[in-house]
């Protein structure tokens, strides 16, 4: 009777570990649900126009190739001309930069200024470090944006930003930062609707929350006494120095705003192998935040200056973990689900279909209000957005859905019974397989004849398992305590404006 | 589509000024002392903005709520379209619960 409750127990366990696969891409459709939410709690009832005086930080290592035209993009934009003065932080470049950014100089009389570090390469936060000591040194800046040396800002961008800043409880604002290669390719493509599910729809509800987990990289605008609360420094410890920054903004008291109407372009990875070095940097400081943090998760939220930070809230926590810990849900639900069906448990195949039916419906819901809430990224990502999961896991999804058509369709190909279990067992263990393929895709794509099967694989795989992939590789890196060097993406001028 | 996305200035339009004299921050002004609560010119300095009319910047405001309320009714209609598809196939491809682990498939 014990032997016999203990198998019934165990069972359940394993069903709830199975469905716990479908966790983070229920968050994901929370995120989305919430990003709705912004229409009631949004932060534009407080601002006004405000035009404060504004260094533009950018920090550069060999960027001769995008750095004039970020600085004339920048130095049109529709902002008081004597209230903006670019600063480019040359990291010892070797190229074309230092020549660059002194005929930038000379065009534009004191609005652009080259800050030269001899000895470079220590990493992006170094390298902002040097531009911060100079420019808070006086009293001329009143607000900071840091940016990078690729980005390209629309006319009306720093103003949308600025205007948030009227507010005091504002330290910082970040704006949406679009795929702007042209003419770019299926890569890019992901990552542009990558950025819709990531920044317009993901950030949006962080502002719904209170609490935001990232000031992009390439945009973030601060005001003076949210750096001076910061020390005047970029944290250095770490690979993820503006989630840091984000972090300690709100921990400090103050308000962190996603303006989803400022928007900005960037040129993105046109490989696998620059993307995953790019992406592994991020998922590798994501560890290290939350491991930094680690006192700060799930607790009540704090009060400061008069103003509580939800980074400890509940919701936050969700969000987080469920995007950080993505590959183990997956490896743990199909780990589940194959003992299920080793052993025989008729629970196995309708955990299986409550897992897939769910995921199939989360990812209509996100595709469908991704593609609506950034048509223009749409009209050139559509297909990609469809893909994003990859083909098999949309061939489980209609299978799960419509077993009836599944099964008709395996007695029509005269499916025998060995090659069933065979494709029940595959589709069994396919969440954590896809990790490993996801990982395939970056491997194969250096040798001769692996762009192709590259790009075949993560069609199959799906963008989202490369990417879970790579957090999981960020998990090893951090377990083994590998160096910190600072892999920079390579930037070779291809952004270019819509029409 | 007529506007872009998280692009409310081009429906609102901030209008550029006649020359450079108009596009003065007035940072040095009155204006610029702003509602920083830890001493003048740190934080988000306010000025009336004689290069950027306050018409137009209420008409971006208005147009971004706008676009803000329109993402929500398009959330509800995907939700919507999510129900409607769950209820057809429900109604027309449901099979009835499968048991037996290895039996059950295909």
């Amino acid at each position: 009777m014990s032997g016999h409750l203990l198998a019934v127990t165990g069972e359940w366990i394993l069903i709830v570990i199975v469905l716990a696969g479908a966790i983070p891409e229920l968050a994901g459709a929370w995120q989305f649900m919430l990003a709705a939410g912004h229409r009631w709690r949004n932060h534009y009832s407080a601002c006004r126009p405000a035009f404060p005086r504004t260094a533009v930080l950018i920090p550069a290592w060999n960027e001769g190739a995008v750095l004039a035209a970020s600085i004339d993009r920048l130095l049109a934009a529709e902002y008081p001309p004597e209230s903006l003065r670019v600063y480019v932080v040359d990291d010892a470049s070797t190229d074309s930069t230092p020549a660059v950014v002194k005929a930038k100089e000379a065009q534009y009389p004191g609005r652009v200024v080259h800050l030269r570090r001899e000895r470079g390469g220590q990493g992006k936060a170094h390298t902002l470090n040097h531009g911060l000591a100079v420019i808070l040194g006086d009293d001329w800046m009143e607000a900071l944006l840091i940016t990078d040396a690729d980005v390209i800002f629309e006319p009306a961008t720093l103003r949308t930003m600025t205007r948030h800043l009227a507010d005091p409880a504002v330290g910082a604002v970040t704006s949406y930062i679009k795929e702007g290669s042209r003419p770019g390719n299926y890569l890019t493509r992901f990552i542009g609707y990558e950025y819709i599910t990531a920044q317009a729809a993901a950030r949006r509800g962080q502002n719904v929350i209170g609490a935001l987990a990232c000031l992009a990289g390439g945009a973030q605008l601060h005001s003076r006494a949210n750096l001076l609360a910061l020390g005047g420094r970029i944290d250095t410890t770490s690979l993820a120095e503006d989630t840091f920054t984000t972090f300690e903004t709100q921990l400090r008291g103050r308000q962190v705003v996603f303006e989803p109407h400022a928007t900005c372009w960037a040129e993105e990875p046109e490989s696998v192998t620059a993307l995953w070095k790019q992406r592994l940097r991020w998922a590798r400081g994501n560890v290290q935040v939350t491991i930094r943090y680690r006192r700060l998760w799930f607790r009540q939220p704090l009060r400061r200056r008069g103003r509580t930070h939800h980074l400890g809230s509940l919701t936050f926590g969700l969000l987080w973990f469920c995007l950080f810990l993505q590959p183990i849900f997956m490896i743990t639900s199909s780990a589940a689900l194959l003992t299920l069906y080793f052993t025989g448990s008729p629970s196995a195949w309708p955990a299986f279909r409550v897992l897939w039916v769910t995921n199939a419906a989360t990812y209509l819901f996100i595709t469908g209000l991704a593609l609506l809430i950034d048509p223009q990224t749409a009209r050139r990502a559509w297909p990609q957005a469809v893909m994003f999961p990859g083909l098999v896991n949309l061939v489980i999804i209609t299978e799960s859905c419509f077993p009836r058509a599944a099964r008709a369709a395996a007695v029509a190909l005269h499916v025998s019974g060995g090659q069933a279990a065979a494709i029940t067992v595959f589709a069994y263990g396919w969440l954590a397989a896809s990790l490993v393929v996801g990982y395939l895709v970056k491997v194969v794509e250096p040798h001769r004849g692996g762009r192709l099967v590259s790009l075949l694989l993560l069609y199959l795989a799906g963008y989202g398992s490369l990417l879970c992939a790579c957090t999981f590789a960020s998990y090893v890196k951090e377990l083994r305590g590998a160096d910190m060097t600072w892999d920079k993406t390579e930037k070779t001028g291809k952004v270019a404006l819509p029409g | 589509m007529t506007a872009e996305p998280g692009r409310p200035a081009e429906t609102g339009g901030p209008e550029r000024p006649e020359g450079p004299a108009a596009e003065g921050p007035a940072a040095e002004g009155p204006a610029a002392e702003g509602p920083s609560a830890e001493g003048p010119s740190t934080e988000g300095t306010v000025v009336p903005s004689p290069a950027w009319q306050p018409t137009a910047f209420a008409a971006e405001i208005r147009a971004a709520l706008r676009y803000e309320r329109g993402l929500a009714v398009k959330a509800a209609a995907v939700l919507a379209a999510l129900a409607v598809l769950l209820v057809l196939r429900q109604l027309y491809f449901a099979l009835p619960a499968a048991g037996g682990g290895r039996q059950s498939r295909a």
